[in-house]
């Protein structure tokens, strides 16, 4: 409660250090002005996601009065048709609708454009005219946040550029210099490596903000909240009553016009390496001594430094690949992956991935992780099911009754929630069990699409906080883990491609992956 | 599933029919088999008019919030019980909801609280949504707030003078501490938020301490008179009835306020130093607000979106933020103080 004495007695001109009608009024509002400089602003994800967040976090009143965003990419437009596109954009993928004036009007204002080349010197000094301009007429404090949202081949020439016109951290003396960079950080070790070097020379890791947008969904978010929000599971959490983790990303569609990208891809590079794994240390994670970036990154990270090293040799053993070839999905011919608009009729990719690793560290010894994703596959799921250890004795049952082991499952999506699967009798005379389950979905809203993962991640990265974003430790440490898997599939063709059928399940060898262990896969 | 009772506090036959609902979703859904709930959300209605907003409303909240939701419904013309459950999921795998709607018009509070305590699911929260015409003078208000963990109730809802926000003001006089919000008080977040940003700069605070003048415009008086309540107790002043405060130096200040455009909808606020006018004001599109100071503080006038709170929002919120609210009590202690 306001300490009102301090306002002064007489009535006059007492200084307040702080103001009383903000007294218990929590306000969303970023405190720091900024422009944001969106590199390939051109781009599909610009039009799509980035741009119509950017709009959102205005209608939510969450950006600060004074805020600007620059546009840069190569296409012909003038700032008028850069407003023109954005405004197209809104209209056609905002959650919100149509642009409104007067707001929209405003907001068009702070919106300019620049035509360039990204190597080009005339045109990033013509970007730091723009940002000093901002400045001056909108009041941006001096900080400029840069987003890469180009094709990641173009990422380290935008970064010696910045670096080239002066436009990095060490030259901005008036506010702070961040910049988000898109996914995929490099196509394999050696190529990520090689850009974080020439990131680093700009900006000290804590300007960065890597993004992988599934950790903005609010399910992922749930995880944490399940495991230390709540007494129960933690102490279950461990190797003593954990038999195995199952992690999915499933998808029904296929690479859509993504074929180009996703040919030198694939699921390993697409999914695994960064949305899964970041499932598996947001599961297997200990618990953070506090709710801060750097103290959830460093869980986090210790994970992966635990994982099991994968042996090339070992390759076959635990991993497997999938490639879709023509199927059925809801009574629809599905054409195969090589069918798909540019991909090569010969693609050895991966449309399929999984991966069975091992953490080797005290809570999780001997517990087996597997992680799988595909496209054009079933049904559409995410989810995380932990699967527990069978009873040690068996005491009730009947003959054919089976006594399932207990398993919790966290879906993200579709459905948001949890389920636990256990045992139960069935009311009757006889002592026959049966395996139930104990649902919790939580509804997203009230009918309204919950705020898209980018608003909630271009909103913390303005902020400066990086809890959602990944550290260069970690993604460094993910790719070391995937690394032989990619040369082995690299170096040997997999003869059996297209070896599942669109809307199927997967590929046997997938399922053969964990037969051997005497597991089967969660049915998609 | 309509059931016809012989009274209201027929609770093995409201259990049981509820019981029944549960498997009939089993054998439709071919597996409905569990419910979850995170809480107990008991609704008054009695004003006819309202009632259909008020149960979709409360439809929404239990969509998103695994319920049990027991719908006492005074309008006259309500008896009998009808129960439901409803599954959220395709599957049809939980059954996410369950609601007991009871017609109640001749009911009295103590028999209304006995209901509840026998309906509701035991060890979990139970919030209490009253949607009525009056609030706190009724008897049955008084008995359910006393098993109620939070109680919502919207000073605005049905009507535009000051009448309930007075109401509700005498009985915060009275019982102080009550975990309760009120969605006219809610619904001015944004303009506090706004009428606050004015002095966010440090070298404007001086201001707050030669307001000369309150003026707000608002489609129903609850909202004006929080509005200035809120002003009144975060700098210190004393009401001066009937048209004003009285700053800490007893300087006095006056209050206008002016009913203009729709119900629960504020239209404008203005605040008058010796100097200078803050005004923040609905633009033609009334999602945006215009922030404009004039006289020597004078600066470009800024734009605010007023961000949509439907009331399920607010409803949720209420829900949600479950403690006492200082800040709130404060405000409507200063209203009060200015009906007096």
């Amino acid at each position: 409660m306001a300490d009102t004495t301090l306002v002064g007695a007489d009535g006059a001109g007492a200084a307040l250090d702080f103001n009383p009608l903000r007294e218990g009024l929590e306000s969303n509002r970023i405190k720091d002005p900024c422009t944001i400089v969106f590199f390939g602003a051109s781009g599909d994800l610009m039009k799509r996601m980035l741009f119509p967040a950017m709009y959102n976090l205005r209608l939510e009143d969450t950006i600060p009065d004074g805020f600007a965003i620059v546009g840069y990419s190569r296409t012909e437009w003038s700032d008028d048709e850069f407003r023109a596109e954005m405004k197209k954009s809104i209209e056609e993928f905002s959650r919100s609708g149509p642009p409104r004036d007067p707001l929209w009007s405003d907001f068009a204002k702070r919106l300019s454009y620049i035509k360039g080349e990204f190597d080009a010197d005339s045109c990033f000094t013509q970007l730091r005219d723009q940002l000093q301009k901002n400045d001056q007429e909108f009041g941006t404090g001096g900080n400029v946040l840069f987003y890469l949202s180009t094709p990641p081949s173009v990422f380290p020439t935008i970064i010696r550029m910045i670096e080239k016109c002066e436009l990095s951290p060490r030259y901005n003396k008036k506010g702070w210099t961040r910049v988000i960079i898109e996914k995929p950080f490099g196509t394999d070790l050696d190529s990520a490596r090689a850009l974080q070097a020439e990131v680093g020379q700009v900006f000290d890791e804590k300007f960065v903000y890597r993004i992988d947008h599934y950790l903005g969904k609010e399910p992922v978010q749930d995880i944490m909240a399940l495991r230390f929000a709540n007494v129960i599971f933690e102490p279950l959490w461990n190797r003593r009553y954990v038999d195995s983790v199952q992690i999915t990303a499933a998808e029904t569609v296929g690479v859509e016009l993504r074929g180009g990208y996703y040919d030198h891809a694939g699921a390993l590079r697409d999914m695994i390496q960064n949305h899964v794994i970041n499932l598996m240390t947001l599961v297997a994670m200990e618990p953070p001594n506090r709710s801060d970036a750097d103290s959830i990154r460093d869980e986090k990270f210790k994970v992966l430094t635990a994982l099991r090293p994968i042996e090339y040799d070992d390759v076959p053993q635990v991993a497997a690949r999938g490639q879709y070839g023509p199927g059925m999905l809801d009574g629809k011919p599905l054409p195969g992956y090589r069918e798909e608009p540019d991909v090569d009729p010969q693609s050895n990719t991966d449309t399929y991935a999984a991966i069975k690793f091992r953490i080797d560290n005290w809570r999780w010894e001997g517990v087996p992780f597997y992680l799988r994703s595909g496209k054009r596959l079933g049904r559409k799921v995410s989810e995380i099911a932990v699967r527990f250890n069978a009873i040690p004795h068996r005491l009730f049952g009947e003959v054919g009754d089976t006594l399932e082991q207990n398993v919790l499952v966290m879906k993200i999506q579709p459905e948001e929630g949890v389920t636990l699967r256990f045992s139960a009798k069935v009311p009757g005379p006889k002592m026959h069990i049966r395996s139930v389950n104990m649902d919790f979905n939580y509804g997203t809203g009230f009918g309204v699409v919950s705020a898209p993962a980018y608003e909630r991640l271009i909103g913390d990265a303005m902020r400066g906080d990086a809890t959602l974003f990944t550290r260069w430790d970690a993604v460094e440490r993910a790719w070391e883990a995937v690394m032989p898997v990619l040369e082995y599939w690299h170096a040997l063709r997999e003869k059996s491609f297209p070896n599942y059928a669109a809307g199927s399940q997967g590929p046997p060898q997938s399922d053969a992956m964990l037969k051997r262990d005497g597991e089967e896969w969660r049915h998609i | 599933m309509r059931v016809e009772l012989e009274s209201v506090t027929d609770f093995d036959t409201i259990k049981a029919q509820l019981w029944r609902a549960r498997q009939d979703a089993d054998e439709r859904d071919q597996g409905a088999r569990v419910a979850t709930t995170t809480m107990n959300f008991v609704v008054f209605i009695n004003d006819p008019e309202h009632r259909k907003w008020v149960l979709e409303r409360v439809e929404m909240i239990a969509d998103k919030h695994p319920c049990r939701t027991i719908v006492l419904d005074a309008n006259d013309d309500r008896t009998g019980a009808d129960i439901s459950v409803s599954s959220l999921d395709d599957a049809g795998s939980t059954i996410h909801g369950e609601r007991i709607e009871l017609g109640v018009p001749d009911i009295d509070g103590p028999t209304l609280r006995k209901i509840v305590a026998e309906l509701r699911v035991p060890g979990i929260e139970t919030h209490l949504l009253w949607s009525a015409i009056r609030v706190t003078e009724s008897a049955r208000f008084k008995e359910l707030i006393e098993i109620a963990d939070s109680i919502v109730v919207d000073s605005s809802g049905a009507v535009r003078d000051s009448s309930t926000v007075g109401e509700l003001a005498h009985f915060f006089a009275q019982y102080r501490h009550i975990p309760m919000r009120d969605l006219a008080w809610m619904r001015l977040k944004p303009w506090r938020d706004m009428v606050a940003r004015f002095f966010d700069d440090p070298g404007l605070r001086e201001e707050l301490f030669s307001i000369r003048k309150v003026a707000v415009a608002s489609g129903s008086d609850a909202e004006g008179l929080y509005l200035a309540g809120w002003l009144g107790s975060r700098l210190g002043w004393k009401a001066d009835p009937p048209h004003g405060f009285k700053d800490r130096a007893g300087k006095h200040i006056d209050f206008d306020l002016t009913r203009a455009g729709e119900q629960r909808r504020v239209q404008s606020i203005a605040l008058e130093t010796g100097s200078s006018q803050y005004t923040a004001a609905l633009t033609a599109d009334t999602s945006t607000v215009e922030l404009r100071v004039s006289g020597t503080r004078a600066h470009a006038p800024a734009l605010a979106p007023l961000a949509a709170i439907d009331n399920v929002t607010l409803i949720e919120g209420a829900i949600l933020a479950g403690t006492t609210d200082e800040i709130f009590e404060t405000s409507l202690r200063m209203v009060g103080d200015i009906l007096r």
